[in-house]
Formats: C-alpha cells, sequence, structure tokens
C-alpha cells in the first residue's frame, strides 16, 4: 500500500515536465505497486477465504451432502428410508437447537436441555396416557419444559447465578423429575399416535419428497419453524433487540430495551422447544418412555448450537447431520459393526466436528455477553 | 425511621457461607417435598426414614463412609477444577476409564507381580487413565478453543459405550448370564473394615488427598490457581500461563476420578460391570455427576468438600433405604441434588450484598 502512495506522488510532482525517462520510472513503479498489491491481497487471500466460508459454510455442507446422495443413488443404492430416517432423528435436535440459539442469542447459556428434554418426555407421555390425545402430551410437554426453563432463568438473570453450574443443577433436576414423573408409565406403549401426512405433491419428489415431505405434522412444524425463526432474529425489531441485549446488554437498557424481559422470554422459549422436542422424542418417535432414553441428545443439542453458529438454518443443516450419523448407526449395525462402538459415533462426530471447526475458524462469534449476567449498575 | 439499604459485600464471611449451604439444602428439601407429596407420599415420614436410615445404625453409616470414598475423590478435584473454571464434567467418564484400565491391569497383566505391587499398579494406572482422558479436553479447550463443558461430557458417553462395548464383546466372561468380566482374583480385592464395604485403602487414599489439597492452598500452584479463577486476565498479565493451570487441574481431577474407579472396581465390586461408576438405570446417577454438588456445597474447598462427600453419600444412602422400605422412586434423589445445586448456585447472590439497616436514610 506504501507503494501505491508512493507511485501517486511521483506522478503528482512530474506534472509539469513530463519526459520519457520520468514515464519510464513511472510505468515500472505502477508495475511494482500492482505487485505488491497482488501480494497483499494473496496474503490476505486465506482470511477472504475464510469470511466467504463462514458465510458459505452450510451451503457449501449441502452441497457436498446432495453430491453424496446423487452419488449413492446412481450407484443404486437405495437411499430414501435413510433420508426419512434422518429427517426424524433430526427433529429433536433442531427443536432444541433452535431454542438455545435463542437463548444464547440473547445471552443465556442453558446447560440444562438435557434435563428439559427428559422431563419434556416424561410429562407429554405421561399427559398423553392421562388425556387421551397425544397433542394434550405434546402441550404438556412444552409446558414443563418452559417452567424449568423459567425456574433457570430466575436463577441466571435475576439472582446472577453462574449459569454454568446452574444448569447442571437444572440437567440433574430434569432427569431425575422425568425419572418421579415417568416410572408410573415406563415401558408401556402409547396408543395415541400421530400419523404420517405426506404432502400431496411434494412428496413424490424423488430424494426431497422423502427427506422431508412423509412426515408426521410435528416434523413440518420443526421445519417451518427453521426460516421463521431466522426471519425474526436477523430481519425483525424484536430479533434485533434480542442479539443486541447478548451481545451488549447495557446499550440495549439505554436504547429501552427490557434486557431482564427478553432473557426471561427467550431461556423460557428455548425451554418450551427443548420439552417439544423431549416430547416428539417419546410420542412421536418411540411410542413409549424409557429411563434415561434421551441418551445425551440434549447435550449434543448444546453442541449443535455453537456448530450451527448461532444461525436457525445451521441448526437445520447441523441436526440433519447428526440425524445422519444417528440414522447411519441402523445401516452399518446391518454390516455386523459391534453395537456399541457404533453408538460413540454421534458423539464422537460432534466432538470432532465441532474441533475441525474451531481449527477452521477461530473464532465462532459465540454472543458477547453469553454468560454475563447483567445488573444495573 | 429505619430504612434497608444494599451494599457490595467484598469477602464473605465462612458463617455466611455455610449459612447459604445450609439454606439451599433447606430449600431443595422443601421443594423436594412438594414432588414427594404430589406423588402421594408422606414428605415428613420419608425424610425421617431418610435420615434415621442414614445415621441411625452402624450398618448404614458403614454404608454412607462407603459411598463417601468416590464422592470424596472426585469431590476433590472436581473443587479444584471449578476453582480454576475449568469446567470438568466429565468425571464419570473419567471414572469408567480408570475402571476400565484398573481392571484390565487386574485380569491381563502379562506378567506375574507380587499382590500389593499389582494393586499398587492398578490404582497409578487408573490415575494415568483417568488424567489422560480428561488432558485430551484440556489440551483441546486450551489450545483451539473447545468447549470444556461439552467436551468432558461427549466424552462421558464415548467410555460409557466403551465400557459396554468391552462387557458384552471381548472382556466378557464366559459361563455368566450377565454382562461381566471374569472376578478379580482375591488377591487383588482391597481389604475391607470387618463386616462393612469400606475398602479403606481408598479411603486412606481420599484422606490423603484432602490433606495435601488443604496445603496445596497455600503453594504456588494454588494460589495461581484461584488466581486464574478469579480473573484470567489478571492471571495472563502475572505471567500465570493458562496452559499450565488448565493440564494440571485437568489431570489431577481426571485421575482422582480415574482413582475413584480403581477403588470401586477392587474394593466393592470385584468384576468390571456397567454401573461401577454408581450409576444405576438413570446414567445421572453416577458419582461422577453427584461429586459436582459436593465441590459447590463444599465452597470448592479441601474440607468443605470433604464433609459435602459425607453429606451427600448420606443422601445417597438414604434415597436407597426410602426406595426399598417406601417404594418412593430413586431419581427422586437426583432430583432433590440437582435443587440443591440450583439453589447454591442461587443463593450465591447473598454472599455478594449485604443488607444494612440504618436509621434515617436519605
Amino acid at each position: 500500500m506504501n507503494k501505491v502512495s508512493h507511485a501517486h506522488e511521483k506522478e503528482k510532482s512530474c506534472d509539469g515536465c513530463a519526459s520519457l525517462k520520468d514515464h519510464k520510472k513511472l510505468e515500472a513503479n505502477t508495475f511494482f505497486a500492482f505487485s505488491t498489491s497482488l501480494i497483499e491481497f494473496l496474503k490476505a487471500f486465506p482470511e477472504v477465504l475464510i469470511k466467504w466460508l463462514k458465510k458459505k459454510i452450510f451451503v457449501a455442507g449441502l452441497a457436498a451432502a446432495i453430491f453424496l446422495v446423487f452419488y449413492l443413488e446412481l450407484a443404486g443404492v437405495k437411499t430414501g428410508p435413510f433420508l426419512n430416517r434422518t429427517m426424524i432423528f433430526a427433529t429433536p435436535l433442531l427443536f432444541g437447537t433452535l431454542g438455545e440459539i435463542y437463548a444464547e442469542r440473547s445471552g443465556v447459556l442453558n446447560l440444562g436441555i438435557e434435563g428439559i428434554m427428559s422431563t419434556g418426555a416424561a410429562v407429554g407421555i405421561v399427559g398423553a396416557f392421562v388425556a387421551g390425545n397425544a397433542w394434550a402430551g405434546v402441550a404438556l410437554g412444552m409446558m414443563s419444559g418452559a417452567l424449568l426453563a423459567f425456574l433457570f432463568a430466575i436463577v441466571a438473570v435475576h439472582l446472577r447465578g453462574m449459569q454454568v453450574p446452574a444448569g447442571l443443577g437444572l440437567f440433574m433436576l430434569g432427569l431425575g423429575l422425568s425419572g418421579v414423573i415417568g416410572v408410573a408409565r415406563a415401558g408401556e406403549k402409547l396408543p395415541y399416535r400421530f400419523t404420517r401426512t405426506p404432502i400431496p405433491v411434494l412428496s413424490d419428489i424423488p430424494v426431497l419428497g422423502e427427506l422431508l415431505f412423509q412426515h408426521v405434522f410435528l416434523v413440518y412444524l420443526a421445519l417451518i419453524l427453521v426460516p421463521t425463526m431466522w426471519f425474526v432474529l436477523f430481519k425483525t425489531r424484536i430479533g434485533l433487540n434480542i442479539r443486541t441485549v447478548g451481545e451488549n446488554p447495557a446499550a440495549a437498557d439505554s436504547a429501552g430495551v427490557n434486557v431482564f424481559r427478553i432473557r426471561y422470554l427467550c431461556v423460557s422459549l428455548g425451554g418450551a422447544l427443548a420439552g417439544l422436542g423431549g416430547a416428539f422424542f417419546s410420542i412421536a418417535w418411540m411410542g413409549y418412555w424409557l429411563e434415561g432414553m434421551i441418551a445425551g441428545w440434549g447435550w449434543l443439542v448444546i453442541a449443535l448450537t455453537i456448530f450451527s453458529l448461532w444461525d436457525p438454518i445451521g441448526a437445520l443443516l447441523g441436526s440433519l447431520l447428526f440425524g445422519g450419523m444417528h440414522a447411519l448407526q441402523f445401516e452399518l449395525q446391518g454390516l455386523g459393526f459391534p453395537i456399541h462402538i457404533l453408538g460413540m459415533l454421534p458423539y464422537l462426530v460432534t466432538l470432532i466436528a465441532l474441533s475441525s471447526l474451531l481449527l477452521f475458524i477461530r473464532r465462532l462469534g459465540a454472543p458477547s455477553a453469553l454468560l454475563q449476567p447483567y445488573t444495573r449498575e | 425511621m429505619l430504612g434497608l439499604k444494599i451494599e457490595k459485600r467484598v469477602t464473605p464471611s465462612l458463617w455466611l457461607e455455610l449459612g447459604i449451604s445450609a439454606l439451599s439444602i433447606v430449600i431443595a428439601l422443601l421443594v423436594g417435598s412438594l414432588l414427594l407429596w404430589t406423588q402421594g407420599f408422606d414428605p415428613l415420614h420419608i425424610y425421617l426414614t431418610l435420615f434415621s436410615g442414614v445415621f441411625g445404625s452402624f450398618s448404614a453409616l458403614a454404608e454412607t463412609l462407603t459411598k463417601t470414598i468416590p464422592l470424596l475423590l472426585i469431590g476433590e478435584g472436581l473443587a479444584l477444577a471449578f476453582k480454576a473454571r475449568a469446567w470438568n464434567i466429565g468425571a464419570p467418564g473419567q471414572m469408567i476409564i480408570g475402571a476400565i484400565t484398573g481392571a484390565g491391569v487386574a485380569l491381563f497383566l502379562p506378567f506375574d507381580l507380587p499382590a500389593p505391587a499389582h494393586v499398587a499398579l492398578m490404582f497409578m494406572a487408573g490415575f494415568a487413565a483417568g488424567a489422560g482422558f480428561a488432558a485430551i479436553c484440556a489440551f483441546l479447550n486450551n489450545r483451539i478453543g473447545l468447549d470444556m463443558v461439552i467436551g468432558t461430557l461427549l466424552l462421558n458417553y464415548v467410555a460409557l459405550k466403551l465400557l459396554l462395548y468391552l462387557l458384552y464383546g471381548p472382556w466378557r466372561a464366559p459361563g455368566i448370564g450377565f454382562p461381566y468380566t471374569a472376578p478379580l482374583p482375591a488377591s487383588l480385592c482391597l481389604p475391607t473394615l470387618a463386616g462393612t464395604r469400606i475398602h479403606y485403602p481408598t479411603l486412606i487414599i481420599g484422606i490423603a488427598v484432602v490433606l495435601i489439597f488443604v496445603l496445596l492452598t497455600r503453594t504456588k500452584l494454588g494460589y495461581e490457581v484461584r488466581v486464574f479463577g478469579e480473573n484470567p486476565a489478571a492471571a495472563s498479565y502475572a505471567g500465570i500461563s493458562s496452559f499450565k493451570i488448565i493440564m494440571s487441574v485437568m489431570i489431577i481431577s481426571g485421575g482422582l476420578a480415574g482413582l475413584a474407579g480403581v477403588g470401586e472396581v477392587a474394593g466393592i465390586h470385584h468384576v468390571l460391570k456397567q454401573g461401577v461408576d454408581g450409576a444405576g438405570l438413570a446414567y445421572v446417577s453416577s458419582y461422577g455427576y453427584t461429586a459436582v454438588i459436593v465441590a459447590w456445597l463444599g465452597r470448592r474447598s479441601a474440607l468443605g468438600s470433604a464433609l459435602a462427600a459425607f453429606f451427600i453419600a448420606g443422601i445417597l444412602t438414604g434415597g436407597h433405604g426410602v426406595q426399598l422400605i417406601e417404594g418412593v422412586p430413586y431419581a427422586m434423589v437426583t432430583a432433590i441434588l440437582g435443587l440443591i445445586l440450583i439453589s447454591l448456585i442461587g443463593g450465591a447472590i447473598l454472599s455478594q450484598y449485604k443488607i444494612i439497616m440504618e436509621r434515617n436514610p436519605r
């Protein structure tokens, strides 16, 4: 850059006395300037590339996945049932992650998702048994999740407690509660189930149809929530407020945003969605409840929230990836792999994926005020 | 006129800290009684049974001490790690890895050793394995910024699956209906106090750890850990290496969890089996998770955690008793433990402020 301005000065100084010699010098200087700027550009290129990739990383991932599916289809492998299962496995993760994205965007890390999902699963199925209706169970599961998250919010927002240990407490409370509530109906098959409602035209599309459009209604709800929550978070005033509260609560407060209310709302919404994810687990997917059935999926949600870079679109792609990983277990089981080694796969892949993402993008861009309680002093 | 004023408190007194711990236990028990009541139990009766079941008889007390051993070892390590804000939630996994390694050394050592040396080797290998397992996360956390909670937690499930793989696969003893390994040779089983399950060699290690940790607070490392935990930025300014702190507290806490795992295998179960970490069906009742509460209830101090370990072990023992006698689901204990932790964190605000009564407020 220095050389360029230098050349510029030269050009100005020889305005009046343009001789051939000067022109030659100037040409040499321009060439020099060009080459240095090229070097500068090449030096900066990895950074530019990473910036671009950070934006397009999900698009790239999606492209790779589509390519893989088409490759398999062309090779004669039936990917339909696998893709269908992938979406079902992805749904509880998607619900949880969408909610956790909102909570973390507002600056509160709720580590208790595993507990909330467990309670949601237990309350949901017991509620469905008692009310004789699967929808009532889903609603009750959501409510239990919102309640637990509200309890956490009191500790994390108003009492300004440390969020990590408080979240661990919620994790244990939720798992304990699920055991207390669900034990009455453990292992009992739920007679009220949702039925698959394929969407008329769309479900006939070869690959996408089986992936996205041949499911129970709750899966569609999760899919609809993705663009809705993305739009609200990034294109509306409410979303702007949420993000500001998570980045700089003092500034948001002085701009007239109620920091406490936003945090309470986001954490409770996150809890409700996690509860919904749990209820989906027991009511829509398994059809029964067992102690410890959530088995770490709530923790995968926490990991996925980081992996999504706090973006609902990323949440969809990430949960499809992890749902696919889980579905892959069933495919590989048939090939004679030991079941418990395969069972490690979702957890190990999450760990490796997170680590490689961190190697790739040093700064993930977590909300700046995450983990920091806000006080008006 | 009397007015109330709220002021910041710089250093909370010991009595206040103890009071907060006691208060949070009371709150948790109150909410727990609400839970019990909704499930159709008489809370007062249940609590009385619980506490008489812990301290009422010699055998109950011995059982409490037995359960104290792993909680003490892990809780001490976690207290140290939490002091440095290294959120090691991977104690269940580290304990399982320690147990696997200990059992492996006991069963499959290719050469002969005299029994005491063999037992010592089991403990050392268990420590190394637990420490190594924890060090993976510490390294990733320090070098690339992987979230410690997520890293340690995901590895818990990996460790559990590894245990299941070994039990259902290569290590399964033939001819037994259960997925167990072959029993440990009798010479390698830890001796117990007469008539109880208290495997005192491990208890002695635990007490030694407490003493070392009490002394540790007076050393340079203890000081650095404290500074680092309170203000990482100031610590790095003072030339304290974050890598050194994170690695050492994680290695120590992971290693202690590994020791606890070996102790459970060699002292209690004498085989490697599922639930060797104290977990029943619900994975959350593992000692590794319960020890998180031990560390917080003990205000992250060495002596406090030791007392808390004994207290929580009492609740666990009483919980088993109440489950057997009254049919209260054991998950209730887990819920109450979670409530204790939540109210501890929420109550911490009390130690930061004091309410002053003053005359004639301005």
